[in-house]
């Protein structure tokens, strides 16, 4: 009995141990601060050894974050596309594996071929076109609840002022640099660099583990793999979900700087979960508690009773459960009262908030 | 009372002042009297009384936000900035809103005192208050030249020599604050053409910059330091760039000097706290972002930053505290901001 009672301290010990050298041997990583002189392995080299979490995460929202335009789904499932706003009219078509964004008043068109997708479609797709060195936001994306365009999130709902107004807006170099650095990996690097030759669609595996190299040697050499990959989950709770994966679902911090408010920062499950009464610097009430990054999105509300209950006591005390409050009204399907889904209406989708709450009838949007 | 008032009421001001003061020896907790006797004095540019006068009436109402202001105002106009400062101030928390006159006295006034304490972010944020209600009159424009040159002059000091140069830095900083930004690059190219070795100039296009292409804005800021080697503001914007980065050994020697030059600046505390945390050098951090938090006690991103050092450090009780704080002033703020944008009904 001894025996193992010690030979339990002991692994939790040496579990301890080997947490703590991951985070003091291998570099803290943020995924969109990527050091001039990183050298990604690939996806391949993941793949060799880790077959079954690349299998799963391949079909994940963040694998899918931008998509190659020839193998666009969308693209190829709405082959023709139209919308007309004033005297413009937009089209984005079809032909074979390519696809092409025009818009024209009539008289004159500009027309540019699709290169860069960004968004998976679970809600739509917005394009960054380019021309001579500068890229542009698409004036109209894709919507895959009417299947059709409409206007970007963001931009003016009203008629452009002229043709080349009405192709999109002109973006900064920060801008580019944002969205290839949160729906690409490998793509920019020393904040600005934008090496779009080495692009790879979608949040990959060393978008959030960092370069994979080093562990490759060390697993080669016979080394402990753990202590040369950066591990995201060994974050405490409050750094992974503000500083980690806010880097680009967007946190608190970021909005006290932002001061927006508005409906759209539903879509900004950081920042709207940090308001909650229950939000702590615990693992529970991370991203990574409910949200398992290597697989697609769990969207059945009883798989996540079970990390509210990791918490939250039952009605019937006997169950088990953890010893926090119950609730007096259901012990199933929590999220669908205190995660409301918050519509926007000019996403043409319904975000869960991630503010947990007791939500009040009638409330309005709570900033 | 009844006398003071009608005499006011009639525009016979001498009378009144003479009446209202009759009455406050009899009655001197009459919280009006000093008000309308004030507010006599401030009409007839009789500082130093209109002063005395409100500072009875703040003794009486603290809480009273426009008695606040109105000493502020006197204050400044008897040079007492410092204590200027701190009323106008007081009397912006406790709100003079309702008076929108009298609140956009108070902004510019107050704009004007950060500027001349050399608070040129404070100064650059306050003067933004007036493009909310629309107001781009030239002392807005001059009081942005001078925040965007940090020159910290109050208009009467502005030599001639420099007016140009801070009318056209006016025009890039109150377009930059509105978002015009090809308006305020077209003023900012202006500058940087006809002033290229003058000190300030580089700084502020870098800052215009930061948020398009952060690349030329550290360019410019680099070009500002060898214009102005001790520019402790352009090593601050650097070392958080640098941060964003990851090249934090390049950004600590310059958080490091920039809290030197300036121990007072709470922005260098927090990125040499933040730069200092990313090497793991958590103890330190500590120390510097608790100094930020005494110098900025209202700074969300202040507590949010010694909120995430406590974590580091295994304080769970401290960093819980720090993010409370963090909540509430973002709260505040947000309550603040929907009061500021309700539409006014008249």
């Amino acid at each position: 009995m001894y025996k193992r009672k010690y030979l339990l301290i002991a692994i939790v010990i040496a579990l301890g141990i080997v947490a703590n050298a991951q985070m003091t041997a291998v570099r803290r990583w943020n995924p969109r601060r990527i050091p001039v002189d990183t050298v990604f392995a690939g996806d391949q080299a993941c793949d060799e050894c880790h077959k079954k979490q690349f299998a799963s995460a391949s079909h994940s929202g963040m694998f899918q974050a931008m998509e190659p335009v020839g193998g666009s789904k969308i693209l190829s499932d709405n082959p023709k596309l139209k919308m007309t706003v004033g005297p413009y009219t937009y089209e984005i078509t079809r032909n074979g594996k390519q696809s092409s964004y025009s818009v024209t008043d009539g008289k004159d068109t500009i027309s540019f071929a699709l290169v860069y997708a960004f968004g998976q479609g679970k809600m739509g797709q917005t394009y960054m076109l380019e021309r001579d060195g500068k890229f542009y936001e698409s004036l109209v994306s894709f919507y895959n609840e009417p299947k059709a365009l409409d206007f970007t999130i963001g931009a003016p709902r009203g008629v452009p002022k002229s043709l080349n107004d009405a192709v999109g807006r002109l973006l900064s170099a920060n801008e580019v640099a944002s969205c290839f650095s949160c729906h690409a990996t490998a793509t920019v690097f020393g904040g600005s660099q934008l090496r779009l030759e080495k692009l790879t669609h979608g949040v990959r595996c060393e978008a959030c583990h960092g370069p994979g190299g080093q562990h490759i040697t060390a697993v080669k050499a016979g080394e402990t793999p753990a202590k040369s990959i950066f591990n995201p989950g060994l974050m405490s709770g409050d750094e992974l979900t503000q500083q980690f994966c806010a880097s680009c679902h967007r946190g608190a911090e970021e909005f006290s700087l932002l001061k927006s408010m508005e409906i759209n920062n539903v879509r900004f499950q950081p920042y709207r979960i940090f308001h909650s009464k229950c939000y702590s610097d615990d693992r529970n009430i991370s991203c990574t508690a409910c949200h398992n990054p290597h697989e697609p999105l769990r969207e059945d509300a009883a798989y996540y009773d079970k990390r509210c209950l990791e918490c939250h006591s039952l009605r019937d005390k006997s169950a088990k459960a953890g010893d926090g409050k119950s609730c007096p009204v259901a012990d199933k399907d929590c999220t669908s009262c205190h995660m409301p889904k918050v519509e926007v209406k000019a996403a043409h989708f319904k975000f869960t908030d991630h503010y947990i709450r007791v939500v009040k009838p009638g409330e309005a949007f709570p900033n | 009372m009844k006398q003071a008032d009608e005499a006011r009421l009639a525009e016979r001001f001498e009378d009144a002042i003479r009446l209202y003061g009759e009455a406050l020896k009899i009655k001197p907790k009459w919280p009006d009297g000093w008000w309308y006797v004030g507010a006599i004095f401030y009409q007839k540019d009789l500082y130093p009384d209109a002063r005395n006068a409100f500072q009875n009436l703040v003794a009486l109402e603290p809480e009273r936000g426009p008695a606040w202001a109105m000493l502020g105002l006197c204050l400044f106009q008897t040079g007492e900035y410092e204590r200027a400062g701190v009323a106008l101030q007081r009397g912006r928390s406790l709100g003079v809103n309702d008076n929108s006159e009298l609140a956009g006295v108070v902004r510019y006034h107050a704009a004007l005192l950060y500027i001349r304490f050399e608070y040129f972010e404070n100064a650059f944020d306050i003067l933004s208050e007036f493009l909310r209600v629309g107001n781009d009159s030239p002392k807005v424009v001059e009081a942005f030249g001078l925040t965007t040159l940090r020159m910290p002059y109050l208009p009467n000091e502005i030599p001639a020599a420099q007016r140009e140069k801070i009318l056209i830095a006016g025009q890039a900083g109150l377009n930059m604050a509105a978002r015009r930004q090809d308006q305020a690059r077209t003023a900012f190219d202006t500058l940087l053409a006809q002033y290229p070795n003058d000190p300030n100039i580089h700084y502020g296009f870098g800052v215009f910059m930061l948020s398009q292409d952060a690349d030329v804005a550290l360019k410019e800021f680099k070009r500002e330091l060898e214009i102005s080697p001790n520019h402790f503001a352009a090593m601050t914007q650097m070392a958080f760039e640098y941060m964003k980065r990851d090249q934090y050994d390049d950004a600590l020697p310059l958080a490091e000097k920039a809290v030197r030059l300036a121990p007072k600046l709470y922005a260098a505390r927090n990125v040499l706290g933040r730069v200092l945390l990313e090497l793991g050098q958590v103890d330190r951090s500590i120390k510097e972002l608790e100094e930020g938090v005494k110098l900025a006690p209202s700074s969300p991103e202040m507590h949010f930053a010694l909120a995430r050092a406590y974590t580091r450090a295994g304080r769970k009780e401290d960093a819980a505290r720090e993010r409370e704080t963090f909540k509430k002033l973002q709260d505040e703020y947000n309550q603040k901001r929907q009061i500021e944008e309700k539409p006014n009904p008249q």
